[in-house]
């Protein structure tokens, strides 16, 4: 045999063995798929892994002062695995009813009996996903650790914990709309659908595997991609303002049993909204936060339009505040149609000052009429170059496009020019016409507004939002001034003087309207009002301008004055009043007016005088007096000694609860009060001799 | 392109079964480098795959380098690699990174790949080999001349891979034990040092420093059913892919036992494709080592001369060895030990000698082809 035909047969033997082992190979892969092959499918259903989503922490939303909007908050639901290997037959049956006390005693929903019987049957029913409770917070999560049995440890004692996240809004109603939510299957509203991406985070991924009893368990310690967690939003809206807002608007809504309303408060320079606030009516005198008619609600808007008219008509030349004209009875008749004052009868002939600050329909409606009749583009030409019908782009998404209708509009008619005048056949949302009032308050330069300040990611900002500048200039000085003036017309001795007050100037317009009934327009029998206000202060130097909208007042009037002055006046008092560096001194102040000085607390002699120093006014006090009684006779302060003796109950009528509290506890009485103010009542006469450890109870308002 | 293709000859079956297992390779890494892409690459699953993509084209280009060498040059080679891969393989026991408690592999510098010295010492060695016994086949029988020097060759270079990578070393003395039988060495000679070799094997398994490991696989696989859990991990999870694959399998990318497997995209390769391919998948792949075998044979039974059948039959023999035993580790018909299915699992530089492995044999085909042209230019003429 040949070297090379040895060679070659060996080959080929190896091949064949070869061959062999692939058959081999083959066949045992058959095996195990054919004759072992339930045994590992069986084992492989238990071991079936998914990536799962790992929820990245939401990020909170803060008000302009830090304090928390919205939150997540962990919630848990307790489950419990009786077929833990740890959880021996012996150690379950020594402790269940121990456990089941404890469970009765933290939440008191079933009795201990109940719980046992529970437990007991579930671990005869050999559960391992046993619903124990399905909401639990945190501090009874960490009290449920420390039960019997489930002290023994994670995964011992078969507690199983299921964390959930739970969005709170912390101040409940407060801005609430503004806010928004975002619900799995709903549209997400607010500042939380708005900035949905980047509070939410990016989820990661984790794998895990089904176990026996359908739980998924974690299959690496870790998650195999980490979620990132989403930034946290600063607003700038201020909870004290907001919450005065609120009120002061819900309370207007109950005594008028209006459909709803709304109130913007916005800082004039930067354009940041500090309060929003918006309320619907769910049933008679309770409102709630149910939609954001602030931005959302376009509608004619009436007279507080004639800014704008104003606006383009002192600029085009077309009156001056001093030419006059007549109200014509009241009426003023065109093609088919008469437009009415309110006033009935009309004003006579007045200068057009007069009719802004009387808001005359008849006066203003017929000098643009025929003011522009020949040329009605330039009218509604002015109005878009003021930036009215433009959009806003503001951070949350849901103001419907103004529209400015113009002569080339189909639906522009020959009584078009007077409707628009005075704020008709255009649709505004009460920010759009706030923006216009903040424009002219702001010296001409006309702003979006922002509502989210800052986006942080753990405290570092992230990014800055300020407002947008929409038109640097939309008026000439002149024309700013004229109608700043008028404003404050209105509040001084025209249709808002209710609103007029001593310490600080408000200008405004108000704006009552009738609101359109869909396709019956003003014809339909019940007739629906829209109240609103709009306006900044202080006057002389403006830093908060403000609307507040009101619609279908149904109790007590429906006049913008009355329905929307108030609440105007309240929120602005109350801003007023927490920024000091708005104040005028108060010195100076009651030396003008001494007839207004304040009436103080009952109190210690050296602070009465130290108080009224300050406001310039000179307390005249006995000398030996230490206790001071103060009151007003006939428009004047009076001073009073009060009379304190050992062993004596002493007077305390008219003290802050501090003064009074020190003088009865010194002199040896226990004390409880209710209320808050000066002291009314004290349910021990003074004078009379003090018993020892005898109490006495105060009344304060 | 068409001079690249005018510049590949050899046989063409072998490219084709080279093509088909590149493609099953590029499916199977694919779909078991999720964990391995959540892990580290935060889920970028594509990384792995370019990865594996890129090594996979640089050893084709090897390959094709290879085939284009005349295959005479590798007798020659053959000893340099030799001469080279002994001290490499000391270096890498003495400072070689640790895998699992064993030194296998030295990292090449400013590469940042790491370099498996033993793959290059198994493909040194059976080039050696051919050369050794070609040469000496007019007495080859004699035990001075003959087995002697090639003994000791064998013996020194799996010496030094032994201690780190015992099974490695035992099969690359199965194989070379093999290829010296085709040589003709005596049967005699062989059966006794195999008896040496296999004394060793009883004195490593039981008293050398990976001992514990060898004794728990060797455990696991002797009584399954008594282990516990843990130590059976690999092997049932491989049995649960292999289970759930069925006739026609899960398809590309079904695959759930990839995250159970550590070793998916390597050692247990061969479970994923028949998890995803089923066992068509399975028996295709299969088919693919045989027929790339029997190709290889067509060459060695044409070959002139004795160098060339048995550089092509030793490196031929080599990977369909290495790729049954890792197909029998995955069906658990023996215990587990990682070697990588040639040419289909993701592995640095193991894809890189398989290609140069089978560059080697395509060269043999190449000269056998020109050569039965010449012949039958000669005959036309």
């Amino acid at each position: 045999m040949g070297i090379r035909k040895d060679i070659i047969l060996r080959v080929y033997f190896t091949f064949l063995l070869l061959a062999l082992v692939a058959i081999a190979i083959f066949s045992r892969a058959i095996q195990i798929q054919f004759v072992e092959g339930e045994q590992w499918k069986r084992m492989s259903d238990s071991l079936t892994t998914d990536y799962i989503d790992v929820e990245a922490g939401r990020g909170n939303i803060y008000s302009s002062d830090g304090s928390l909007l919205a939150t997540s908050l962990p919630e848990y639901e307790l489950r419990m695995d009786l077929m833990t290997e740890t959880l021996t037959k012996e150690i379950f049956n020594e402790n269940v009813d121990s456990l089941a006390i404890c469970l009765a005693n933290l939440f008191k929903d079933k009795t201990a009996n109940e719980y046992e019987h529970r437990l007991m049957q579930a671990r005869k029913n050999k559960e391992r996903y046993f619903l124990i409770k399905r909401v639990v917070n945190y501090p009874q999560l960490k009290a449920v650790k420390q039960f019997p049995i489930f002290k023994m440890g994670k995964n011992k004692g078969g507690l199983l914990v299921i964390q959930k996240d739970k969005r709170i809004q912390p101040f409940k109603q407060l801005a609430s709309r503004t806010i928004g939510y975002k619900v799995n299957g709903v549209q997400p509203v607010g500042l939380e659908g708005a900035f949905d991406t980047d509070l939410g985070g990016t989820t990661g991924k984790r794998l895990v595997q089904r176990i026996s009893g359908g739980i998924w368990m974690p299959i690496n310690e870790e998650d195999e991609i980490a979620p990132k967690d989403g930034y946290d939003i600063y607003t700038t809206i201020d909870v004290n303002i907001q919450d005065v807002a609120q009120n002061a608007l819900n309370e207007q809504l109950v005594k008028h049993n209006a459909d709803h309303g709304c109130v913007i408060l916005m800082e004039v320079a930067t354009g940041e909204i500090k309060a929003i606030a918006n309320l619907t009516r769910i049933e008679e005198g309770v409102y709630q936060e149910k939609y954001n008619y602030a931005i959302g609600e376009a509608m004619e808007p009436g007279s507080t339009f004639k800014l704008a008219t104003y606006m383009a008509a002192l600029e085009d030349g077309i009156f001056k505040p001093s030419d006059t004209v007549d109200t014509d009875g009241g009426k003023f008749r065109l093609y088919s149609s008469t437009l009415s004052d309110s006033h009935e009868g009309g004003y006579g002939r007045i200068p057009m000052l007069k009719a802004f600050e009387l808001s005359s329909n008849v006066a203003i409606a017929k000098k643009i009429h025929f003011g522009y009749k020949a040329n009605p583009e330039k009218f509604t030409d002015h109005l878009k170059a003021f930036g009215i019908g433009e959009p806003i782009g503001l951070q949350i998404p849901g103001t419907p496009k103004p529209r400015v209708k113009d002569p080339s509009s189909s639906d522009w008619s020959g009584l078009s020019l007077s409707r628009l005048a005075i704020g008709y056949e255009i649709s505004m949302t009460p920010l759009q016409t706030l923006l216009l009032y903040n424009a002219v308050a702001n010296k001409g330069k006309f702003i979006s507004p922002i509502i989210v300040k800052e986006k942080r990611s753990l405290g570092e900002v992230v990014e800055t939002y300020t407002a947008k500048v929409i038109r640097k200039k939309i008026c000439s000085d002149e024309t700013l001034a004229m109608l700043r003036m008028m404003m404050e017309g209105v509040v001084k001795q025209g249709t808002a003087k209710n609103l007029s007050t001593t310490v600080y100037p408000i200008a405004g317009k108000t704006g009552t309207a009738q609101v359109a009934q869909g396709k019956a327009g003003y014809k339909s029998g019940k007739k629906t009002y829209q109240a609103s206000f709009c306006g900044y202060f202080p006057a002389d130097n403006p830093k908060y301008s403000m609307i507040v909208v009101v619609i279908d007042p149904s109790h007590a009037g429906y006049y913008g004055n009355v329905v929307a002055g108030p609440v105007f006046k309240n929120i602005a008092d109350k801003v007023y009043s927490t920024r000091l560096d708005m104040h005028k001194d108060i010195a100076v102040i009651y030396a003008q007016q001494p007839n207004d000085v304040p009436v103080s607390k009952s109190g210690a002699k050296n602070k009465t005088i130290d108080a009224y120093d300050r406001l310039g006014v000179k307390a005249i006090i006995p000398n030996d007096a230490e206790w001071v009684e103060v009151s007003k006779e006939k428009q004047k302060l009076a001073f009073q000694t009060k009379e304190t003796a050992e062993g004596i109950v002493p007077n305390v009528m008219g003290m802050g609860l501090v003064d009074a509290v020190y003088l009865l506890e010194n002199a040896g009485l226990k004390t409880r009060a209710n209320g808050s103010g000066k002291v009314i009542q004290q349910s021990l006469a003074s004078g009379q001799a003090i018993r020892k450890g005898s109490s006495i109870l105060l009344e304060l308002k | 392109m068409n001079w690249i293709f005018s510049k590949t000859k050899g046989d063409i079956w072998i490219w084709l079964v080279v093509a088909f297992l590149s493609l099953i390779s590029l499916l199977a890494v694919y779909s078991s480098t999720g964990t391995l892409a959540y892990k580290f690459q935060s889920g970028n699953t594509e990384y792995y795959l370019f990865k594996h993509l890129s090594l996979m084209i640089v050893g084709l280009v090897l390959m094709w380098l290879a085939h284009l060498l005349d295959y005479r040059y590798y007798s020659r080679i053959s000893q340099i690699l030799i001469f080279i891969s002994i001290p490499l393989l000391l270096y890498t026991l003495l400072f070689g990174s640790e895998i699992n408690q064993a030194s296998r592999w030295i990292s090449i510098p400013f590469t940042g790949q790491t370099f498996q010295t033993s793959d290059l010492a198994k493909l040194a060695l059976i080039m050696y080999l051919a050369r050794e016994l070609s040469r000496r086949q007019e007495n080859i029988k004699d035990f001075k001349k003959s087995f002697v020097p090639i003994i000791l060759s064998v013996t020194f270079i799996i010496g030094l891979i032994a201690p780190a990578n015992f099974s490695t070393a035992l099969m690359l003395f199965g194989t070379a034990s093999l290829i010296m039988l085709i040589g003709r060495v005596s049967f005699k000679q062989i059966s006794l040092s195999a008896i040496a070799v296999g004394l060793i094997l009883v004195i490593v398994v039981f008293f050398g420093p990976r001992r514990e490991t060898y004794r728990s696989r060797i455990n696991t696989f002797l009584n399954h059913e008594q282990v516990d859990a843990d130590k059976s991990y690999q092997s049932d999870h491989a049995k649960i892919a292999i289970a759930t694959g069925g006739i026609f399998g899960k398809g590309p990318g079904g695959s759930t036992e990839q995250n159970f497997l550590p070793q998916a995209y390597s050692d247990f390769i061969f479970t994923i494709i028949i998890e995803e391919y089923g066992l068509v998948g399975g028996a295709l792949v299969i088919l693919a080592y045989l027929f790339f075998l029997y190709r290889s044979i067509r060459i060695i039974t044409k070959a002139p001369k004795a160098f060339g059948a048995l550089l092509a039959c030793g490196l031929s023999f080599s990977l369909v060895i290495q790729a049954f035993a890792n197909m029998a580790v995955a069906v658990n018909l023996m215990p587990v030990t990682g070697v990588p299915l040639p040419l289909v699992s993701m592995g640095g530089t193991s894809i890189l000698f398989t290609s140069i492995a089978f560059g080697i044999i395509l060269s043999v085909s190449r000269d056998v082809e020109e050569m039965q042209q010449t012949e039958k230019t000669d005959e036309a003429a």
